[in-house]
């Protein structure tokens, strides 16, 4: 995997965390959410990251009744994926400035 | 919701899907399905989600390219690596529930054919003249051959499952293999030396032996 996708990929799974932290949600729900915020992100792929999320136990998954009537999965985050999300809230931040420093200084250092 | 449920919701809301996207969706349900070593409930909770969420989508007159990508192969794929394997307990489980029914079924068989043979028409043993260790090292084998011969089945049914063009010349094959398998595992069978102590069973024992084996199976698939 490219070093691009890696961190790509690596932000997406933060961004996830912060919208389930706000609320419990369902899969499509949660990709609505991601394009509201302009987060552009292929549908399909969030189920991939919402399993690992899942194997890492950073969120739980919940079958249960949606108010429109199907069965849903909800996610909600655990305590070990609200640490998780502080983290990445502390290495965004500590790139961000930097690094938007960096390239409106037109990358003169 | 358990699996059954899960399977059976799965069926009917397949139905609601067009033509198109009825085809990609069965694609990676076989695909993802025919992963064996993943823990069953959670491969039924996300074949569930993915199904809602493409319904949804479909209502919005969006096709499954669209949401899951021209390479369903690689999606499936992508999935199946996420999916948390099977807990040992389970494997356990699924292959001795798999073995006893296998081996319940095939001694009934045995024992109910040989019993008619010899108590009606008078033909064939009346009594099975055995050694208990070749007889274990007989029904090990026997499991383990069909384990293997189920497991090829399924890889190629995955293969084979984006594929839409079967050849005549691929499923040939199959067998081919299948059956050559199957052959040097007879054969092996039929030339191996008798040894252990040796006991003598009447062949409508047999069929019992099997009866209780198969039951003992049916327990265990229904046993939570």
């Amino acid at each position: 995997m490219s070093v691009r996708s890696q961190l790509l990929k690596g932000i997406l799974e933060g961004c996830i965390l912060a919208v389930i932290s706000q609320e419990t949600i369902y899969g499509y729900e949660l990709t609505l959410k991601l394009h509201a915020m302009q987060i552009e992100v292929s549908e399909g792929s969030i189920y991939p990251i919402l399993l690992r999320l899942q194997k890492e136990k950073l969120i739980v998954g919940e079958m249960k009744k949606s108010p429109s009537g199907p069965n849903r999965k909800y996610y909600t985050l655990t305590r070990k994926g609200e640490e998780a999300l502080d983290e990445f809230k502390k290495h965004w931040e500590n790139l961000r400035d930097p690094v938007d420093h960096l390239l409106q200084r037109g990358g003169r250092v | 919701m358990h699996v059954k449920e899960l399977i059976q919701e799965n069926n009917r809301k397949r139905e609601l899907l067009s033509k198109d996207n009825e085809k990609y969706y069965t694609g990676l349900l076989i695909y993802i399905r025919t992963s064996f070593n993943t823990s069953e409930q959670e491969t039924e909770e996300i074949l569930m989600e993915v199904l809602d969420h493409l319904l949804e989508a479909q209502e919005e007159g969006r096709t499954a390219e669209e949401v899951f990508g021209e390479d369903p192969q690689a999606y499936a794929r992508e999935i199946v690596g996420e999916l948390p394997t099977a807990m040992p307990k389970e494997v356990v489980k699924l292959v001795s529930m798999f073995g006893l029914i296998f081996l319940g079924v095939f001694a009934f068989i045995t024992g109910l054919f040989a019993s008619i043979l010899s108590f009606v028409f008078n033909q064939g043993e009346s009594v099975y003249h055995l050694h208990l260790g070749s007889l274990t090292v007989t029904a090990a084998v026997s499991v383990l051959g069909a384990y293997i011969l189920i497991a090829g089945i399924l890889r190629y049914i995955r293969w084979s499952a984006f594929r839409s063009i079967r050849k005549v010349k691929e499923i040939v094959a199959a067998c081919l293999i299948g059956g050559g398998v199957f052959a040097i595992f007879a054969i092996g069978l039929y030339f191996m030396p008798r040894f252990g102590p040796p006991i003598d069973i009447p062949v409508y024992v047999l069929a019992l032996i099997g009866a209780i084996l198969y039951g003992a199976g049916k327990w265990l698939e229904n046993k939570k």
